[in-house]
């Protein structure tokens, strides 16, 4: 645990003499990581899968707010889908506008979770999510992973019915939107995704802001197993087809990953904790202080110790006088 | 002469400037009535486009099941519910409107009055300064 926390320390410390340049290279690998994972996904416009083409999207995202990747995402998304079908490309657009109108616009900030839960479920993660926001964030944050889950899934059902959606038996164009809506917003794997996060999202939240000790390792310990508990009630319900193998594995990582966010966030002594009581005149209050820990980098010395053979010898060498004096007092001492 | 609390007054304004400080003391130009009154304008309107782009994408999503029950009355009771459902929405977000920009105009507020605090603070700290070169001034002077 020391050596973790020290680790921390020296990251913290480096991110904060490099800040700006992390800043930067992160916002340019998520920007790289979606627009790659959205070209390899929807590959239908050849043109816009170009590798240098997407580096150079990345670039300009840099300098962009992350608000700014996010429009860039959507922008890609809706023209490889156009290349696919008109219609499609519109009832997705149509999807998005209401997310972005009816929820986006009042909290802007929670826009990049709309890059990163798609991210997350193409990785074979998405557990993770719920329990980091229900950790970090409010409980209203539901909407935002919500909206997420649905963009992977509008990308993930294009992906394999491609064919279907692009020439479906259906002769005209009402038709084909109504069979591509139906087919994608009534997915039951989707809305059991949604409605698992939901709760999993607020129930991580209500025990992360308990007063005992160890809430926050309950409550991702709760996030998970509350996460595995409901989707092997849904597969078991409406027959979702989940992977078993997959949730564990997910599960797993996930654990490991909302671990290593508790390591930065919230790092705390319960040995140290103390209680204390006091009242004024309209209440009385019951405070429990919980010390952070906080472990100082070790100054690393370089100490060089020169000998045997081939060593050079810097050390002004003892004259005979005082060579003398030091072994006459060495045997002193040992009493000769 | 470099002084550390001009120093760390002007570092504060700067941050002010060049961070969120140009948005809110736009924010701050509005009385609160007018400003929270344009935004849960502009709310409406992009309500009632929400509300137009949720239609069409339900409509698009039961259009055969509309189809087959298509008769004068279930025509009304779609009018209606179509009415209602946009009444209720439209009304959950003028209330979450109204209290979301008020609050965004008080932190305005509130942030901009200490900006201006803190730029009579450096005002004051520079007549301090300029009142003692003065002094110095007239001393080297009567010698």
């Amino acid at each position: 645990m020391k050596t973790l926390l020290v680790f921390r320390e020296r990251l913290k410390k480096f991110y904060a003499q490099n800040s700006m340049f992390i800043d930067k290279a992160f916002q340019f690998v998520l920007a790289l990581v979606v627009f790659t994972a959205i070209s390899n996904s929807l590959g239908f416009m050849k043109s816009l899968t170009n590798p240098i083409l997407l580096a150079g999207l990345s670039v300009i995202c840099m300098f962009l707010p992350i608000n700014g990747t996010v429009l860039f995402a959507a922008a890609l998304i809706l023209i490889q889908l156009y290349k696919l079908s008109i219609e499609v490309m519109a009832v997705t657009a149509a999807i998005m506008l209401v997310m972005f109108i009816l929820y986006f616009r009042f909290v802007p900030k929670q826009a990049i979770v709309l890059l990163l839960t798609p991210l997350a479920c193409a990785l074979k993660i998405p557990y993770i999510m719920p329990v980091a926001l229900g950790l970090t964030a409010t409980p209203l944050s539901m909407v935002s992973v919500g909206c997420g889950v649905m963009i992977y899934y509008i990308i993930h059902y294009v992906t394999v019915y491609a064919a279907g959606v692009s020439t479906a038996d259906e002769a005209d164009a009402v038709s084909r939107v109504s069979y591509f809506v139906q087919n994608v917003l009534q997915n039951k794997q989707m809305i059991l995704m949604i409605i698992a996060f939901a709760i999993v999202i607020t129930v991580v939240y209500a025990i992360r802001r308990q007063s005992f000790d160890h809430s926050w390792d309950f409550a991702i310990a709760a996030g998970l197993l509350l996460d595995f508990v409901v989707f092997v009630i849904g597969n078991i319900a409406f027959d979702v087809k989940i992977d078993y193998g997959m949730l564990i594995l997910g599960s797993i990582l996930s654990l490991i990953l909302s671990l290593i966010l508790e390591l930065f966030l919230f790092t705390v002594d319960y040995s140290r904790t103390k209680s204390v009581q006091y009242e004024d005149d309209e209440y009385y209050y019951y405070v429990k202080a919980v010390p952070k820990v906080s472990m100082s980098v070790p100054e690393k010395t370089v100490k060089r110790i020169n000998h045997g053979r081939g060593s050079q010898h810097f050390e002004r060498p003892l004259p005979e006088e005082e060579e003398e004096d030091i072994d006459r007092e060495i045997r002193k001492k040992a009493g000769r | 002469m470099l002084s550390e609390d001009r120093i760390k007054i002007m570092t504060d304004l700067a941050f002010f400037e060049q961070g969120s400080g140009s948005r809110k003391l736009k924010i701050s130009s509005y009385y609160r009535r007018d400003y929270v009154g344009i935004h849960m304008i502009s709310t409406a309107l992009w309500v009632v486009l929400g509300y137009i782009l949720l239609l069409v994408i339900g409509g698009a999503m039961f259009i055969t099941q509309i189809l087959g029950v298509l008769t004068v009355t279930n025509i009304v009771r779609f009018i209606v519910l179509i009415i209602a459902g946009f009444a209720v929405l439209l009304t959950a977000y003028l209330i979450m409107a109204y209290t979301h920009y008020s609050r965004k105009h008080r932190i305005a507020r509130r942030d901009v009055k200490k900006y201006y605090a803190e730029l009579r603070s450096l005002e004051k700290l520079y007549e301090q300064e300029d009142r003692a070169e003065a002094a110095a001034g007239n001393l080297e002077g009567d010698q």
